[in-house]
């Protein structure tokens, strides 16, 4: 027991643990490839890694970034009195989601199969994301000036 | 005192690893991961047992596609139930929905725990090598199982769904047992060291990174641009748009006309006709040449069974308000009017068939157990809500299943073999 500590780095239910985990996934694995090419299977986790690790996370990094270096431009200088950026980063929020959930309607990539359906065409929710995303930011702007405004009437706080 | 007060030990604490300098977010930290893990702890194994029940509800062992080789996994299946009628309708809908509602939670957590991954060195023992290797599992497993899930309901389907989708759950879920195993006890930890109430309360003036030895803790964070309530309100809301936007069109009524995103909030047809489509007849090649006055619907069993839609209206009607209920989670609730299957079977001397066969008009076929088929609910259906059915809806006929996934109840039916003694 002491020597699996040493030379593993856990105790004997941690190997069983894992030998089962790895056991039921390679059978899966196996089962999936007979149904479908190792290629397919291989490009969706390659283009899924590189979509989140390498465009969706260091993207939306950035962007925030930049929209908090906009709100604080002059280094030194006091911040804007009530801080927007929060009012920006959650219409964004929803607004990109929505059109990373939702994009193959959105761009009518499944345009044919979508009409043999539903018996509709997918034209519209291209304007559904662009209503819900101008309510998401309209609503947000409308907060700001509310909370602008009072911020104002109550004067220079803290 | 406020637990934040505590003056953080210089590094990023005594026994931490020396942290990277690049993470900057205060945010961060073991509080914060387990609040998004313990919500994903519940709505993971919904998802998983929500769709083992949905696999089970085609009766794939009676050779029902998707009909891959299922193995071991496929030793829980049991034969469908039909009552409660609006079971699959609940578990497919909830499936869908919850797994819609989940992704902003994923995405947060996969943001809280991304200096893990590039924690130096990889692993200092063989158990840990282990376990990041099943974390690939875990995370892959799970953006997998999205990607595979929302592009199918979207109708971008790019692989064998059903077979990817369904291994895919059994490979993703044996990398979050263990995961959970080996995790339980930390989240609990993280979660008792930060009282959730009190954290509803802190305000971004008092928002500071939490004072413990971790990993995910930035070393030399900058300051809070939002609070942790604020965070949590950011992932929650937006997971709340989501539901508004796509839940309706498995919930109904006038919750259908908001679902924004969803593929069936709209209804095509009018008067008693005016709900949801699965398929038209024009996609389906169906023509008034198919389903006018020569239709006849054949019946085989012990003998062999000619019907006009006539005769069939003259046989003894029931009628049943039963969902059509589709694995792309949408679903509507009708009232249907028909011969009951279990009569037709008797008509043609099988009273108690172990199976049947239905076939229709475009050729689409499916296999019904002798529970579905002796049901008082399943039906023939010839009208709907009073009205005939329409082209799209399946005139001359089709059949409906109480709890059957929506593509059991075929439409444009033109035969049903019954086989077998139950």
């Amino acid at each position: 027991m002491r020597w699996l500590r040493r030379h593993y780095g856990a105790g004997p239910f941690h190997l069983v643990g894992m030998a089962a985990c790895f056991l039921v996934a390679a059978y899966a694995l196996a089962k999936v490839l007979r149904d479908n090419g190792w290629e397919e299977i291989l490009l969706w986790f390659a283009v899924c890694v590189v979509a989140h690790d390498l465009v969706v996370w260091p993207g939306y990094g950035l962007a925030d970034r930049a929209a908090l270096r906009l709100q604080n431009r002059r280094p030194g200088a006091a911040p804007p009195r009530v801080p927007w950026v929060n009012y920006v980063r959650v219409p964004t929020v929803i607004s990109l989601l929505l059109l990373l959930m939702f994009f193959p309607l959105i761009l009518r990539l499944s345009a044919p199969t979508y009409l043999d359906y539903t018996g509709f065409t997918e034209d519209v929710y291209l304007w559904n994301w662009l209503v819900v995303s101008g309510l998401a930011f309209g609503l947000s702007g409308l907060t700001y000036l509310v909370r602008w405004g009072i911020g104002r009437r109550r004067g220079p706080s803290r | 005192m406020h637990p934040d007060d505590a003056p953080r030990p210089p590094g990023g604490g005594g026994t931490a690893p020396p942290g990277d300098r690049r993470w900057k977010s205060p945010l961060r930290g073991p509080w914060l991961t387990s609040v998004f893990g313990a919500v994903l702890l519940v709505g993971i194994p919904v998802e998983f047992v929500t769709g083992l029940l949905s696999y089970a509800a085609y009766n794939p062992r009676l050779g029902n596609p998707p009909n891959s080789a299922k193995g071991i996994f496929g030793l829980y299946l049991f034969n469908w139930v039909t009552k409660p009628s609006w079971l699959y309708r609940v578990v497919e809908g909830v499936h869908v929905m919850l797994g819609l509602v989940l992704v902003p939670v994923v995405l947060a957590k996969l943001w809280s725990v991304m200096p893990k991954l590039f924690e130096w060195p990889p692993w200092r023992s063989v158990a840990q090598f282990l376990e990041r290797l099943s974390l690939v599992l875990v995370v892959g497993g799970i953006v997998f199982e999205m990607t595979t899930g929302i592009l199918e309901i979207n109708y971008f389907g790019q692989i064998n769904f059903y077979s990817g989708h369904f291994y895919g759950a059994w490979a993703f879920f044996a990398g979050f047992v263990i995961h959970v195993c080996v995790q339980f006890g930390e989240m609990v930890r993280a979660l008792r060291s930060r009282p959730l109430r009190a954290e509803l309360r802190t305000g971004l003036a008092d928002t500071r990174p939490e004072p413990v030895a971790s990993a995910l803790v930035a070393v030399d964070p900058a300051p809070a641009t939002i609070s942790r309530r604020g965070a949590l309100a950011l992932v929650g809301g937006t997971s709340l748009v989501v539901f508004v936007l796509t839940a309706g069109e498995a919930i109904g009524g006038v919750t259908r006309r908001v679902a924004l995103f969803g593929t069936h909030y709209r209804s095509p047809g009018i008067g008693a006709n005016q709900f949801p489509v699965n398929k038209t007849a024009a996609s389906a090649g169906i023509t008034a040449a198919h389903t006018g006055p020569n239709w006849r619907l054949l019946l085989t069993g012990d003998r062999e069974v000619s019907l006009s839609r006539a005769q069939l209206l003259s046989m003894p009607l029931t009628t049943a308000d039963l969902p059509i209920a589709c694995t792309e989670g949408w679903s509507t609730q009708q009232r249907w009017t028909g011969v009951p299957l279990a009569d037709l079977a008797r008509l043609c001397g099988t009273p108690q068939p172990a199976s049947a066969t239905l076939t229709a008009v475009d050729s689409g076929s499916i296999f019904l157990s002798s529970t579905q088929v002796a049901a008082p609910e399943s039906l023939l259906a010839l009208r709907v809500n009073g009205a005939d059915l329409s082209l799209d809806h399946g005139f001359p006929a089709r059949v409906i299943v109480p709890s059957a996934p929506g593509t059991h109840n075929l439409k444009w039916m033109t035969r049903i073999d019954f086989t077998g003694d139950a």
